[in-house]
């Protein structure tokens, strides 16, 4: 790939940037004993971006050979040359001290291609039998596996040439219970960076069978948590959605720059000394194998284990080349782009929150009054960074125990108030966020983590 | 080649290689997209992109397999795959392939002026939308956007004789962002909107909506809390009721126990002012189609009808299982396996305007959109307000920040007291205000 991409680098006039995806998307669905989805898909092709006359243009093919690839980057020269013309901003020349070439391939020990499809189909027929047999009130029982097999070759001409596999496997059981008419439900989902040995390395599927079924016919007698502001203890799995919902999407420097709440932090205080967050490209904790684990950025960036606010205070934004030049730092390797098709903008990678000091039942032994949220639905922030995430399961505390489950609810607040109230951080750790996408105009794989922390936040119930 | 022949080919060769049966769908689209960043345009972008899908089956297993290319020996990977997947699948009775039935063309669905048009267009109109934005209030700050033009063909052949085909045509944008003043800023806000025909898209309109929206919202507050009156605009009703409502009334979903609708068809489980109706042939509509996935003409349906529900969504396995008629709404593209999926969704609009309705309510909030978990299957709702206002004595007061409004939509639509007779097209629905009561409302204060 690389001496073709070489061949149609060299007849740019300037900045350029090939970026080949050899995507294969497998789905397997099984829903209430019969397999309902058993999909493959292919997507192999490239985007190819330029910078002319100070202005991006990009184009894509899907035909890889030497006169469509230079047909894509005439297409994207034309693109740059006309938006030139009427553009006010122009882009300035970037560092590129930070590119690198890398051969990385992160081959699992138990590698998804030679897995076979009939042995995938078993597991999700398997797995979904399990559920549907546990308890007469299951009245829909559902299993979802998925992978993303990703091999990558980029090029620029200022001196980037990578050459990235990575393999992003996620498996899902969901659960409905009924009783008198009413429905309850449940999901339990994983999702890493590897093969099969990491996707169920922390759980089987049997235990995140057993797991969802008896939370959905639990949730059937549950009451409805109340209304309020609360003390609430977040998992692991609720502090990487508060990392990255809450504080992560108002940090990346594209949004700070049209005027997110974060403009203007660095240097200031925004949350309790107790709070040190980052965003990391690889996995510096060495636990477990999360999901948005990429060795370069779709810029051909180093990535970076960057520090966004340490003991409270804010140190950085996520940036890309060119907001890195305009902020006078360093990228920190946040380019990400979905498919051939995408434009590299800047995306969360792994988000999390370091760990403190605390044990599990301190935290908890000293709540009086309050939820303990333990599996986050899906999540938004918003601009001011008021952010609303539901929650699967989330039970109640009392005088310092863990007492009853409640029914799905929604924890908000406005996220830099939430971090400086934080009063007490575990000394666990887990990535728990690694299933699902973000999405930002295209998707993107993250995960997010950290330990067990208390906080205090508004809880929607009833 | 045109993709119809392609198309055909590629039938003959699924058969050839042991499919019992097979059906292809291709699609090709010439996309051209101008985006805004940071209150400027940041790309061109220009791309032809073209899917082929092969859903197989042998007896009644069924695989699909889909690849991003018109090529031939592509093409016959992707075949090899779906029957391979089709081999190893366990049976399901219902997995058949929809006989063919009449396609009629749709006025509307083309437009030369967007297939035609040039870079330099669409980038005149992405400054037009953005400095329209920024000519409201200095405050306003854009944030993203952008323009796409998109010219698509399509193709769908099955061995039982369905062959359809068409071209089609659409130009949408999108403007997002917020008002700044020092250090407060509002939530986010956008504007879009979109057509099948140049003539009537106005991307000025939805900018200068979208700025004065963003700087009315600075200032925001948390109201009061209380279990009482809601008026859902019609995002938030899309996102409230719509959703959850629609998702309920998908044949798979009643099929497969998750729906709480399952036993009420023919019953009454909404108020007599809602009425709902899904019609895929409306002339000119994004959300149109002469043909669904399977490529069989979408029926007009009236989900809801003074507050029964009447019909529910079927492609062709679930009204295999059902013993009826596909209702022609399967969703999805030429790479994906045929789902379900509704068209163009229309509430009917009621005789009184939003501005007596306000006036009609003596405490109460309005909800612009919504930001929360919406859980289908039981209708439980619960998130945070955005672009909301307090109605204090019949008018409207503060902005709202920090609030939060939770119920059950099944409880909600028995509960309407009042609908607009203004309506909002968002693309894929025309919906209007709706008033509500019994919704807690709960705030940060």
């Amino acid at each position: 790939m690389f001496d073709t991409i070489s061949k149609v680098l060299a007849k740019s006039d300037g900045f350029c940037e090939i970026r080949i995806q050899d995507r294969t998307t497998r789905q397997i669905n099984v829903k209430n004993g019969l397999l309902h989805t058993s999909v493959v898909r292919r997507s192999l092709g490239a985007g190819i971006r330029v910078i002319r006359n100070g202005c991006w243009g990009f184009a894509s093919t899907s035909t890889l050979d030497t006169r469509n690839l230079t047909k894509a980057l005439k297409q994207a020269e034309t693109s740059a040359i006309m938006l030139a013309k009427q553009a006010k901003k122009k882009i300035p020349k970037f560092d590129t001290s930070k590119l690198v070439s890398v051969d990385s391939t992160n081959r699992s020990s138990v590698d998804l291609n030679n897995i076979t499809v009939d042995e995938k189909i078993a597991l999700a027929l398997s797995i979904e039998e399990r559920i549907r047999k546990s308890s007469k009130q299951i009245v829909t029982s559902t299993t979802l596996y998925q992978e993303y097999v990703d091999e990558k070759w980029l090029m620029t001409t200022d001196g980037a040439k990578c050459h990235t596999f990575e393999a992003r496997p996620q498996f899902y059981t969901m659960a409905v219970a009924s009783k008198d008419g009413e429905l309850a439900t449940s999901m339990n989902a994983n999702g890493v960076t590897g093969g099969m040995n990491e996707l169920f390395e922390k759980f089987t599927p049997e235990q995140m069978a057993d797991k969802t079924s008896k939370l959905a016919v639990d949730k059937l007698s549950a009451p409805y948590a109340n209304n309020g502001v609360f003390d609430v203890v977040l998992s692991p799995a609720m502090v990487g959605i508060l990392a990255h919902e809450a504080i992560g999407h108002t940090v990346e420097a594209d949004f700070v720059m049209s005027g997110s709440v974060a403009q203007g932090k660095i240097g200031k205080k925004v949350a309790s000394d107790l709070v040190t967050l980052a965003d990391a490209g690889n996995n510096p904790t060495r636990v477990g194998h999360p999901a948005g684990t990429i060795f370069v950025d779709d810029e051909g960036v180093e990535v970076q284990d960057t520090v966004i606010i340490e003991n409270g205070v804010m140190k950085s934004y996520l940036h890309d080349r060119q907001s890195a030049h305009q902020f006078g730092v360093e990228p920190t390797g946040n380019a990400r782009a979905w498919s051939h098709t995408d434009t590299p903008i800047i995306r969360m990678r792994n988000t999390y929150i370091k760990p403190g000091k605390n044990s599990f039942d301190e935290i908890i032994d000293s709540t009086k009054n309050g939820y303990y949220l333990t599996f986050p639905g899906s999540g938004q922030a918003d601009s001011n960074a008021e952010f609303m995430f539901g929650c699967e399961e989330i039970y109640e505390i009392k005088d310092g125990k863990v007492g009853r489950l409640m029914k799905n609810a929604t924890i908000s607040g406005q996220a830099f108030d939430v971090l400086m109230s934080v009063d007490m951080v575990g000394n666990d750790f887990d990535w728990a966020m690694g299933s699902g996408h973000c999405g930002k105009g295209q998707p993107a794989k993250v995960d997010g983590g950290g330990p067990t922390i208390r906080c205090k936040a508004m809880i929607g119930g009833r | 080649m045109r993709l119809i022949d392609i198309a055909n080919n590629a039938l003959s060769e699924a058969k050839l290689k042991g499919a019992t049966d097979a059906e292809v769908c291709i699609s090709e689209t010439q996309r051209t997209s101008v985006s805004l960043q940071d209150n400027a345009i940041h790309i061109a972008t220009v791309d032809s992109t073209g899917w082929t899908g092969v859903r197989t089956l042998k007896g009644n297993s069924v695989g699909f397999s889909a690849v991003n290319s018109l090529e031939l020996d592509k093409i016959n990977s992707t075949i090899d795959e779906a029957i391979g997947i089709a081999k190893i699948a366990p049976p399901d009775k219902n997995n058949v392939l929809p006989e063919p039935t009449g396609i009629r063309w749709i006025k509307g669905m083309y437009d030369s002026k967007i297939a035609d048009l040039e870079l330099e267009k669409a980038i005149s109109m992405a400054i037009e939308m953005l400095d329209s934005a920024k000519n409201v209030d200095k405050r306003v700050t854009v944030d993203s956007g952008g323009i796409d033009v998109i010219h698509s063909k399509t193709a769908i052949v099955n061995s039982k004789g369905i062959k359809s085909s068409m071209k089609d045509t659409s130009l949408t944008h999108f403007i997002m962002g917020m008002a700044k003043d020092g250090d407060v800023v509002s939530s986010f806000d956008f504007g879009f909107g979109g057509s099948r025909n140049l003539e009537e898209v106005d991307v000025r309109k939805s900018a200068e909506e979208f700025g004065k929206n963003v700087v009315a919202s600075l200032g925001a507050k948390p109201g009061k809390t209380f279990k009482g009156t809601v008026i859902l605009e019609p995002h938030a009703l899309d996102e409230i009721i719509l959703y959850p409502l629609i998702w309920s009334m998908y044949a798979e979903n009643i099929q497969m126990g998750s729906s709480r609708l399952a036993d009420k068809l023919g019953n009454k489980i909404a108020s007599s002012q809602l009425t709902i109706k899904d019609w895929g042939r409306a002339p000119g509509r994004i959300g149109s189609s002469p043909f669904d996935r399977e490529g069989l003409p979408p029926k007009r349906l009236y989900p809801i009808y003074k507050g029964k529900f009447h019909e529910m969504y079927h492609n062709t396995k679930t009204a295999t299982r059902y013993g009826v008629e596909s209702t022609g709404h399967a969703g999805g593209s030429a790479g994906s396996m045929p789902t379900i999926s509704s068209t163009n969704v229309y509430v009917k609009p009621g005789k009184d305007s939003i501005n007596d309705i306000i006036a009609d309510t003596k405490l109460g909030i309005t909800v612009k959109r919504f930001s929360g978990n919406i859980d289908p299957s039981s209708g439980d709702f619960s998130g945070t307000v955005k672009g909301g206002y307090l109605i204090e004595n019949g008018k409207r007061t503060t902005p709202l920040i920090g609030t939060m409004v939770s119920g059950n939509m099944f409880d909600l639509i028995k509960s309407i007291s009042g609908i607009s007779y203004e309506t909002l097209d968002l693309i894929s629905s025309v919906l209007p205000y709706v008033r509500f009561e019994g919704i807690q409302v709960s705030s940060a204060q």
